[in-house]
């Protein structure tokens, strides 16, 4: 009996495994083929000349899979209707597309991939903690990257970074927000709440000591980013009596279990989230009925601003009117702006520093996402797009588990 | 409150094992063989209901009859298509047959995320009420469901293996098949009937515990693995075994983090986990043979 037991816990081992190395090949290919032939093929049958190639880091399985997909999606349209107005430089446009699932340790296999495969331009929609993995292999190729929905600011500093890019807010901002919000709301104390993936690890570390500056944290819980069940976790917060709670996580269902679980246990107490389930309409329907009201997340989006406007009819004519837009698809969006305005100013795709030029004398580009007015630059020494907070603001959910109104008590400053 | 929460919340997950390793035991006891896709078997009950109401429109009830028809096929073509015939091939071989079973888990799972799609989805709510407030503690519909559902299934397979004629021959060909078969038992039929049970088990598992957490096509594995572990800890000798087995695992996963923290509870499953396999390997039931 022993020894079969044993056997079965060698075999359960090899599942394991199995698992794994299923995960990568089925979405590798699968993402890789038929994204690409898709989009090329379209290109080339109405375009001439050598096709320019965008590259994409799309963590469509994995803990990133539930923000991702939505990026990837609009990166998809948004190249479409490139290739349908003509190209970039009269050249089409494909698409190639890999998947790290979200792991640091297999991004750059996956970026060099990329590059074998032609990339001139990359896209790193993948874990935060994935593309600082990325820095190095892109600083070598020296093509341009960009970071459509990274909060992590590590991205486009130094070293390594004389390539990379991103358009979000990075966590510097959200530390601005969330302070300003606790100091106008009078709370003190804050008890968090994480996932356990190395994305949100990464970010605990740069916005954590960063919130320690306004409030003090009694109670930092952790869980499995597939927990069925966070109850012991959220009685240790609880027990922590603390004036707010803050919830880290990629979203997903593991936010709507931290979210069910709260508001079933604390619910007087406030609870803030980032940015990931205000953007994943797909989740809100998985929480218990009203688990949301209530719920305060930073959001990127301001449904009044008219590139925000004209981006939801772009969406509604593509993949139906009740399509309900994030930020998520804003960010793609303007990346695939971005890249095209860059590549058009250097007048050529092959030069990977006159294309990194080109995008650091980008100024003023009026993003779809953040409020009315809300612009990207970049220069040289400034690689993350925002200028200022005006791309962020403090939402609060309804009863009906939808997003409903801006957060009286506090918005940023724009 | 909080006491009573956690109680709550490791009774509902134990109960959950608990199922899931009965569906395994019933599987082991008729067939002698671990049916590793009995967690994958649990997703797809959850996950293709929850895909027929969302998606199709399908009405509930219809739904969840078809999630559990659903599995109980699946069950039997693993039975009559992979298992049987890979048995037959190796003579009578555990070890084929076990990766095979492997291969089964994973394509279930890969099929079913091309089937219902790839992302979470709600479990369906099969009693819709307020949730009840039990001594400070919340209970939610479904957890109510569970908790009401898990002791009958106990007992009706219990009644079923001690007084019903095919679970007494499934018992008796569990014990020893080749002996069953001499004596005339229709050891095909029991394997089958097995098999069949264990995956209605396994269906109805899924279905009560959806609505917890959603479900998703990558949920069986897990599943899988906790209930084997429960019926490790449980070991075979009894039909409560492995839902004790199931209590045990759901107290650690609950208790453990509460007083060591969120990254104790791995530790201390392994932990109990080498205990089992290296001292108590039949588990803390045995069963006891009359000399």
């Amino acid at each position: 009996m022993k020894k079969k037991y044993l056997r079965l816990l060698a075999l359960l081992m090899v599942f394991g495994l199995v698992a794994a190395a299923c995960g990568d090949d089925d979405s590798g290919d699968t993402a890789s083929g038929g994204d690409s032939s898709d989009d090329g093929g379209d290109a080339g049958d109405e375009l001439t000349g050598e096709p320019i190639i965008i590259g994409m880091d799309l963590d469509s399985t994995g803990p990133g899979a539930s923000y991702s997909t939505i990026a990837g999606d609009t990166v998809k349209d948004a190249i479409d209707e490139l290739n349908e107005n003509g190209g970039i430089l009269g050249r089409p446009v494909e698409l190639i597309i890999e998947n790290d699932e979200s792991d640091p340790t297999k991004t750059p296999a996956v970026i060099r991939k990329l590059l074998d495969q032609g990339a001139d331009v990359l896209i790193l929609q993948t874990a935060s903690a994935a593309t600082i993995q990325a820095k190095p292999i892109i600083q070598e190729a020296g093509k341009i990257a960009l970071a459509p929905t990274s909060i992590s600011q590590t991205l486009a500093e130094a070293p390594d970074a004389d390539f990379t890019y991103v358009l979000a807010n990075p966590i510097s901002d959200f530390i601005d927000v969330y302070c300003g919000g606790y100091e106008a709301a009078g709370i003190e104390t804050l008890a968090v709440m994480s996932d356990a993936t190395t994305t949100i690890d990464g970010v605990n570390q740069l916005l954590l000591p960063g919130l320690e500056e306004c409030v003090d944290i009694v109670a930092e819980e952790k869980a499995e980013v597939d927990a069925a069940d966070v109850t012991a976790q959220i009685a240790r917060i609880k027990s922590s009596d603390p004036d707010a709670i803050f919830v880290s996580s990629v979203g997903g269902n593991f936010e709507v279990v931290v979210q069910n679980t709260l508001a079933q246990q604390m619910p007087d107490t406030p609870r803030f989230s980032i940015a990931s389930i205000g953007n994943q309409p797909a989740t809100w329907e998985l929480a218990n009925p009203g688990a949301l009201e209530g719920l305060i997340f930073m959001s990127n989006l301001d449904p009044t601003n008219p590139l925000t406007e004209e981006l939801v009819d772009f969406l509604a004519e593509r993949r139906g009117d009740d399509y309900v837009i994030t930020a998520y698809d804003a960010q793609a969006y303007d990346t695939v702006q971005l890249i095209k305005m860059a590549i058009e100013a250097a007048g050529d795709v092959e030069d990977g520093e006159a294309v990194r030029d080109a995008l650091n004398e980008i100024s003023g580009y009026q993003a779809h996402f953040g409020q009315t007015g809300f612009t990207l630059s970049y220069s040289a020494d400034k690689h993350v797009g925002t200028d200022g907070l005006c791309g962020l603001s403090l939402v609060q959910f309804g009863a009906d588990n939808t997003p409903e109104k801006p957060w009286d008590t506090y918005q940023p400053p724009c | 409150m909080t006491e009573m929460q956690l109680w709550l919340s490791a009774v509902e997950i134990g109960f959950f094992y608990g199922i899931i390793a009965l569906a395994y035991l019933l599987i082991l006891e008729g067939a002698g063989f671990f049916n590793f896709a009995i967690g994958p078997y649990a997703m797809v009950a959850g996950l293709g209901s929850s895909w027929l109401v969302i998606e199709k429109d399908l009405p509930l009830w219809p739904a969840v009859g078809l999630g559990i028809v659903m599995v109980v096929v699946l069950s039997l073509v693993t039975e009559l298509l992979i298992i049987r015939p890979i048995e037959k091939r190796s003579g009578g071989g555990e070890l084929p047959a076990l990766v095979a079973v492997a291969a089964v888990l994973f394509t279930i799972e890969q099929a079913a995320g091309f089937l219902f799609g790839r992302r979470h989805l709600p479990g369906q709510l099969l009693w819709r009420f307020d949730p009840l407030e039990v001594a400070g503690g919340f209970v939610q519909p479904s957890a109510a469901l569970l908790f009401l559902t898990t002791p009958v299934i106990f007992a009706a397979v219990w009644l079923w293996l001690r007084f019903g004629g095919t679970g007494r021959m499934l018992r008796a060909v569990g014990d020893n098949a080749d002996a069953a078969g001499l004596l005339g038992l229709p050891v095909s039929r029991i394997r089958i009937t097995a098999f069949a049970v264990g995956g209605a088990l396994a269906a109805i598992g899924g279905l009560l515990f959806a609505p917890k957490a959603g479900v998703g096509f990558e949920s069986g594995l897990a599943w899988t693995l906790a209930g084997f572990l429960a019926l490790v800890i449980g070991g075979t000798g009894s039909i409560v075994a492995p839902l004790l087995g199931g209590l045990l695992l759901g107290g650690v996963q609950v208790f453990v983090p509460f007083y060591l923290g969120s990254a104790a509870p791995n530790y201390v499953i392994l932990l109990i986990a080498l205990v089992f396999f290296a001292f108590k390997p039949e588990g803390l039931f045995t069963r006891r043979v009359r000399a």
